[in-house]
């Protein structure tokens, strides 16, 4: 029987382990990859058996995994079939990996598994940094990625078709046969059994065998990767070799590197990502060498090595991976602090042209709502945004605004790296998407922002941070049924988070000709909706009409505080040249609201909000959001400070 | 500033839940080895912190007796425990660590390409 011990756990083990996994992670978060192929070794330096170790490994990635996929699905770029179709097929390959790494275990012991691992880990580690490095000098050659086409081999594989197993895939816009899909996932599973990386098969396979364009093979990997990683868990978890401890110790860590690392990306060019994947790859390769002939002359393979030697050997094998790690370190800190102090100068540059640009004489400016200078139109070129656009333009010209027509390349820098053009694909989209924008503001002063970020709703806010907008004009998807009333989780995300007021314009709208709807009760957030309302009618010169909902629930009290609300609009704008009218009604807010704008004709819809994110919108549910679901116009939130 | 100490205190909140769920792992370690070591059948010599755990395809009653310590037979959903801890931790974790680099003030460069 073999003792399957964990690791003892003292202050300096969870030290090196978090700290292992705080750097593992950022130079993973910087290169791309999982960090497990720098993991694996990590742990087996500090004594956990390569069982152990690839078990934990695989425990601490799946839930990223899955989060990961969740997020990227709703950018439309997980292939969903394709991803289970190779996740299950990889899960059988995981299994057989497993077997493998079993039988050689009651075979030979943990020296065996050991043995394997580390010859499977210089293997691959030497074919793919090789890959790494070639592409390395292409890009700093080229300056820039090779159009994206479709490879070859993959033309070829879509060319071959086989009765009976043709399967159509979204990623690759063509029938495939399974028959080409069973061996890439087969080796996925097989790998991330043995290593706990398989993304150095699934994903290069995808894009060069199968076809699938970069951006959506890294995507649809992490759902292998969950499916497998949730899969190997168990079956190394039955065998009792997840221990939990090491791979949560890991974690900690690595989260923080993580995000630290994908940061660093974002000031770095291309090709020196490559490099520093290609040196560290090579480096941890070469410190598996170390421990080859300690544990072949454990099993008798080669004559036995004094026990000093193999010592010696280990501490030299351990002394690379840890010059490796620290490589990685500094290269990533070296990165961000310089692209860090670049960036802040030219951030300070910028304020203080916005400050001068507040200040010159005849530029007042507003906030938060009335007349508006910087509008903010956020894009994705589809239907949905085309209302947005409309509304945008039409509000530029008549408020003679400058217009950030603002398209935002959605990709997660974690994995840009690995992918050879998944970030010029992401910015070339989003220049795409604003083309169409951008032709239809020809006669509004304006000027074209593309924003990176992992999430659209992040983009679009920080751009209106950055160029100081005072609104945000966006579009809404259109929902049925049930959900229907929810708005998407962008636009809500936008509201609750931007510095200004958001306008969202249902599909096939504009600010059309008629008034200005403004739901007030009384309260701080109905007064800041009608100050911005009023201000509005007035620069547009359009009528007002303020509404206020009432419950049948509602005593005399209530009433007459939203006859008072109404009253209060009518002596502050009415004497102002606009027409005001006043409409107390019974219903629910968001049904009032709606009705009368439908009724009125109205041009836009102002309300007040408070802006909430998270627990606090679920809770309270939001009238803004609802009315912004039904409403047939564009709907300004205006947020109260 | 509002919004700043929302973020503040959000940040804070998955912080101290990140801790509570690592203090309680480790604070119940002996027990999270045990689930995860008794999931196959398993030859437990000694107890607490102190225990001993032996695998193997058949776990050998004589043998184990022979190391002074007891065969438990295996449990097949312990295997759960490792997976609800991983979710758990991953999310909490998550969410502090991606708040956490924003209030220090580190965002990602955005490069806006200026067209007019």
């Amino acid at each position: 029987m073999d003792a399957v011990q964990f690791i003892d756990l003292n202050a300096a083990t969870v030290f090196l382990l978090v700290l292992i996994g705080f750097i593992a992670g950022m130079v993973s978060g910087f290169i791309g990859s999982g960090g497990a192929f720098v993991l694996t070794p990590a742990m087996m330096s500090l004594g956990a058996p390569a069982m152990v170790a690839v078990a934990s490994n695989i425990c601490h990635k799946f839930p990223k995994a899955l989060v990961g996929s969740v997020k990227r699905h709703k950018y439309g770029q997980v292939d969903v079939k394709l991803g289970i179709i190779l996740g299950i097929v990889a899960e059988a390959g995981m299994l057989y990996g497993k077997h493998l790494m079993t039988s050689i275990k009651h075979q030979f012991g943990h020296t065996g598994t050991d043995l394997y691992v580390s010859v499977i880990f210089i293997v691959v580690l030497a074919i793919v940094g090789g890959f790494v490095l070639r592409d390395y000098r292409r890009l700093k050659v080229a300056g820039h990625d090779a159009p994206n086409e479709t490879p070859k081999l993959a033309l070829w594989a879509q060319s071959i078709r086989i009765p009976g197993t043709m399967v159509y895939f979204k990623a690759i816009g063509a029938p495939v046969s399974v028959l080409f899909i069973l061996p890439i996932g087969f080796a996925t599973g097989m790998l991330a059994a043995t290593i706990a990386v398989g993304g150095f098969i699934g994903v290069p396979a995808m894009i060069y065998i199968l076809g699938v364009p970069a951006i959506m093979a890294s995507a649809t990997e992490l759902v292998i990767a969950f499916v497998m990683g949730l899969g190997g868990t168990v079956v190394y978890g039955l065998e009792g070799a997840v221990d939990i401890r090491l791979a949560m110790l890991i974690l900690l860590g690595s989260l923080f590197g993580i995000q630290l690392g994908a940061i660093g990306t974002t000031y770095v060019k291309d090709y020196q990502i490559k490099l520093v994947m290609a040196v560290i790859m090579l480096t941890v390769l070469f410190s598996r060498f170390f421990y080859i002939p300690g544990y072949l002359s454990d099993l008798g393979v080669i004559a036995p090595i004094e026990g000093g030697h193999v010592a010696t050997l280990k501490t030299l094998g351990d002394s690379v991976l840890a010059v490796a790690l620290i490589l990685g370190a500094v290269t990533v800190l070296t990165a961000l602090t310089k692209g860090i102090a670049e960036h802040r100068k030219l951030e300070q540059s910028r304020e203080l042209a916005a400050d001068l640009a507040a200040l010159a004489p005849g530029r007042e400016r507003l906030a938060p709502s009335g007349l508006l200078q910087r509008i903010e139109v956020a894009t994705d070129g589809s239907e949905y945004s085309a209302g947005a656009v409309r509304t945008a333009i039409d509000l530029a010209r008549l408020s003679s605004a400058r217009l950030f027509v603002t398209g935002i390349a959605v990709y997660n820098p974690e994995y840009a790296s690995t992918v050879p053009g998944l970030e010029q694909a992401a910015l070339a989209k989003a220049r795409s998407d604003v083309a169409t924008a951008v032709a239809a503001a020809a006669d509004v002063d304006h000027e074209v922002v593309i924003a990176e970020a992992e999430d659209p709703y992040r983009g679009i806010v920080d751009a209106a941070t950055e160029y100081g907008a005072d609104l945000i004009v966006m579009g809404r998807r259109g929902r049925r049924g049930l959900a229907r009333d929810m708005v998407g989780d962008a636009t809500a995300r936008v509201i609750g988070n931007a510095p200004c007021n958001v306008l969202v314009a249902p599909r096939g709208t504009s600010l059309g000709e008629g008034g200005i709807l403004v739901a007030t009760d009384g309260s701080s957030y109905g007064n800041a909706a009608v100050a911005a309302a009023g201000r509005l009618a007035k620069s547009l010169q359009r009528p007002l009409t303020a509404v206020s909902a009432i419950l049948s629930s509602h005593n005399d009290a209530r009433r007459q505080e939203a006859v008072d609300a109404i009253k209060q609009v009518k002596s502050e704008w009415g004497g102002d040249g606009i027409a005001v009218t006043g409409i107390v009604a019974e219903g629910r807010p968001e049904q009032v609201i709606v009705e009368q704008a439908n009724r009125v004709g109205a041009a836009l819809i102002v309300l007040g909000t408070h802006g909430r994110t998270g627990l606090d919108r679920l809770l309270m549910g939001s009238v803004t959001e609802r009315v912004i679901g039904f409403a047939n116009c564009p709907v300004l939130a205006v947020k109260a400070t | 500033m509002e919004r700043q100490h929302a973020r503040w205190s959000k940040t804070i909140f998955w912080g101290v839940v990140t801790a509570l769920l690592y203090a309680a792992m480790f604070y119940y370690a002996d027990v999270v080895q045990y689930v995860a070591h008794t999931t196959p059948d398993a030859c437990v010599v000694g107890e607490g912190a102190n225990a001993s755990y032996f695998h193997s395809y058949q776990v050998d009653e004589a043998a184990c007796a022979a190391k002074g310590g007891h065969v438990e037979q295996g449990t097949w959903w312990h295997v759960l425990l490792p997976i609800l801890i991983a979710f758990a931790v991953s999310y909490a974790h998550g969410a502090f660590t991606g708040l956490f680099w924003d209030v220090m003030g580190l965002k990602p460069a955005r490069q806006p390409d200026k067209a007019k």
